[in-house]
């Protein structure tokens, strides 16, 4: 239970992040050029959608294809709607980074989750809690870095 | 028998990826953003995943901490090549390598130890290696 409550702050963190950085952005929309709006919509909707989809892969283990369905979409929304700040290229960067992100986040979800079906040894299905929380709270570090990374880019 | 040569084979990548670093080190002022974007985006997404798919083969025991390594070694392959032109270029190889450097690892392992295709993925980051010094010469 606690788990799962972990999990859902973590998302919960995701979501924030993604959104006050979105708020920056639309703050200062006009200040900066396609090419600048492009290269952030690639990063910023890859990394959300990796982590997000990874995360309700570890919340919800049942229902795979679906929530599979559902993120992919979901993430294909985030690109477009951090693309559609700037033009129709940065739209297209950021659709295409955010669906390439979550279906990788769905793949890394059910391989920890499921060890055997990239064969890895045994010794993994006693460790699936400790792999949760270890690859949980790496992919939540790594949003962390690169929106940090993204909005110290605004001021060079 | 073979899997005691992967680390060797790791440094040699090690190495003409450092070549190739250096070669371009030095004509870096005569190379545009658009071709830096597309440098920095194969350099740190194929390093990342011929790094994995060795890391994994070599300790097929130890998925986390290999997939966290690799993903460092990604962002760090990218960062720095991009870092040679722009902050944008920086921006655009971080990303690459950190999404190929997360799925690398999975690959590896689906492989199972298979050395075919460790053979095949390092004939195609040597191609492209010599590619990236083409057609940054051909500028």
């Amino acid at each position: 239970m606690s788990m799962t409550m972990y999990l859902l702050c973590l998302f919960f963190l995701t979501s924030l992040i993604g959104f006050l950085i979105y708020k920056v952005f639309y703050k200062k929309r006009l200040l900066y050029n396609d090419r600048f709006g492009m290269i952030m919509a690639m990063s910023c909707s890859g990394i959300i959608s990796l982590n997000s989809s990874m995360l309700s892969q570890f919340i919800i283990s049942d229902h795979l294809f679906f929530l599979m369905i559902l993120t992919v979409v979901l993430g294909g929304v985030v690109g477009i709607v951090f693309g559609s700040l700037v033009k129709y290229q940065s739209l297209l960067a950021g659709f295409l980074h955010g669906i390439v992100g979550s279906l990788t986040g769905n793949m890394i979800g059910i391989v920890v989750e499921d060890p055997s079906i990239c064969s890895l040894p045994a010794s993994y299905f006693s460790m699936i809690d400790q792999n949760i929380l270890i690859f949980s709270a790496f992919g939540t570090l790594l949003v962390m870095i690169t929106i940090s990374i993204v909005y110290y880019s605004l001021r060079v | 028998m073979i899997a005691s040569y992967l680390g060797y084979l790791f440094y040699g990548n090690l190495l003409i990826l450092t070549l190739t670093f250096m070669y371009l080190f030095h004509i870096r002022k005569l190379i545009g953003f658009q071709l830096g974007m597309n440098i920095s985006t194969m350099a740190g997404g194929f390093t990342a995943i011929v790094t994995g798919v060795i890391l994994i083969y070599q300790f097929p025991l130890k998925f986390v901490i290999v997939t966290i390594v690799t993903t460092l070694i990604g962002m760090i392959v990218g960062g720095l090549f991009g870092s040679l032109f722009d902050y944008q270029t920086l921006l655009t190889g971080y990303g690459n390598g950190l999404m190929m450097g997360i799925m690398s690892p999975m690959i590896g392992a689906a492989a199972k130890n298979n050395y075919v295709f460790l053979t095949f993925l390092e004939g195609i980051f040597i191609v492209s290696l010599f590619l990236l010094v083409l057609s940054s010469k051909r500028t």
